[in-house]
């Protein structure tokens, strides 16, 4: 799982040979089977750990993040819905998560100087492939923290405008605000220019 | 489409909304665009190819040993709660014990303190026989309260003073002179059929059970 260089939005949902589908695996927590609990963290980890750590931006906080997820899930197994994905219920527990911690410790500063820090870190080792990890993170912790949040689930995650509006407790036309903002202060950023709201450069090219 | 097409079409672009004819014609655009290409392409790439995220080496196995914790404990939670109800059982038995026991203790310390050795109730008469001999251990201070309260008068009875014609006396009207300044006097131009002042036998109506030959008439 580690290494590789699938999107985390495509991952297995359950298709047919690629082993016991999430429902099945679902089905199996249910009655208790540890082997089916193993299979559905490994299977989701990455994802639901790409979700914590691009919106926190601080690895420590993205495991605790991580963990909690799957023990709620875990614990409320029963109110899964079948009917809908277990990847993104699993995803929107992180995200509320992810969301309720930015909430409580505020606007924070040092959230930049980390998640620069860490990719850093991390920049050297198995992605070496993959251009630019450490320039998305330094972009994206430039920006504020509700448009990061929107802009990962939307972009990075493909969740639906009407599921991130429910995890940042917004509405619909607020999540779409915090994307255009969001890109906006990205371009300018990764530019150096300013952007008028209309999107036209106002600097010249 | 030209570069003022892109620029308009880009945030619907970039939000999915657009058709995929649309689609192409922005892609073969910025393909040959060399201007719209820096301003977009940037973009366009972080957006669309996140970098991919290392996760920890071990996080898998630490949620796994922590669902297995949580399990754990939730399996034991019972047995526990079982065992605490059966120590608060034992507990209210010891309460209630205890609670009766004070009572106990109360209502003796009560009666060894009444007073009843003082004097016989009434219509109890003197036995013939010899009255068992009881012990009791007391305190110096016992001792002393119960020689303070020997020492006491006995209670009076108003009823029995009254009864043997002695009238206490905060019944007798007193004298209108040596009477206290009352600062509730009636205006002077009010006349009253009774006066109360001149009248003992009005203050005596207070004691209405008394018969008439006790009031001086």
């Amino acid at each position: 799982m580690r290494g590789t260089a699938v999107r985390d939005g495509q991952h297995n949902l359950g298709e047919p040979g690629a082993g016991p589908s999430d429902q099945e695996l679902v089905d199996a927590a249910r009655k208790g089977d540890r082997g089916a609990y193993a299979t559905l963290v490994n299977r989701h980890l990455r994802s639901v750990y790409s979700v914590a750590l691009r919106v926190l931006g601080q690895p420590a906080e993205a495991e605790d993040v991580s963990q909690d997820t799957f023990l709620r899930a875990f614990e409320r197994l029963d109110l899964f819905d079948d009917s809908r994905s277990f990847r993104n219920w699993l995803l929107k527990i992180a995200s509320n998560l992810a969301i309720n911690r930015i909430r409580s410790r505020g606007r924070e500063r040092r959230l930049q100087l980390k998640l620069v820090e860490c990719d850093e870190r991390g920049g050297g080792g198995e992605a070496d492939d993959v251009p630019g990890p450490s320039e998305w993170a330094h972009w994206l912790a430039q920006i504020d923290d509700m448009q990061r949040a929107a802009i990962v689930l939307f972009h990075f995650h493909e969740m639906p405008y009407t599921e991130i509006a429910e995890v940042l407790q917004v509405p619909v036309n607020t999540v779409r605000t915090y994307l255009y903002r969001g890109r906006k202060r990205l371009r300018e950023l990764m530019t150096g220019e300013s952007v008028s709201e209309n999107g036209a450069w106002t600097a010249a090219m | 489409m030209d570069c003022g097409d892109v620029n308009r079409l880009m945030e619907p672009y970039l939000d999915r909304q657009l058709n995929a004819l649309s689609i192409e014609q922005i892609k073969a655009h910025l393909t040959s665009c060399e201007a719209c290409r820096r301003r977009w392409g940037g973009l366009i790439e972080l957006l669309a190819n996140p970098a991919p995220v290392a996760v920890p080496e071990g996080l898998a196995e630490r949620i796994l040993v922590a669902w297995e914790t949580r399990q754990a404990e939730r399996a034991d939670s019972p047995r526990r709660v079982a065992a605490s109800a059966a120590w608060a059982r034992r507990f209210r038995l010891v309460h209630y014990a205890g609670a009766i026991a004070a009572c106990v203790l109360f209502f003796v310390t009560g009666w060894l303190f009444s007073g009843w050795w003082r004097q016989p109730a009434a219509g109890v008469t003197e036995g013939t026989g010899t009255a068992p001999t009881i012990t009791v251990m007391v305190s110096p201070w016992v001792l002393s309260s119960m020689a303070q309260a020997a020492a006491m008068p006995a209670p009076v009875n108003p009823a029995v003073m009254l009864a043997s014609g002695v009238v206490p006396e905060m019944m007798v009207p007193a004298p209108a002179e040596s009477r206290p300044v009352r600062y509730f006097e009636r205006p002077s131009g009010v006349s009253t059929t009774q006066p109360a002042e001149t009248d003992p036998a009005r203050n005596l109506q207070l004691l209405p059970m008394l018969p008439p030959r006790y009031l001086g008439a």
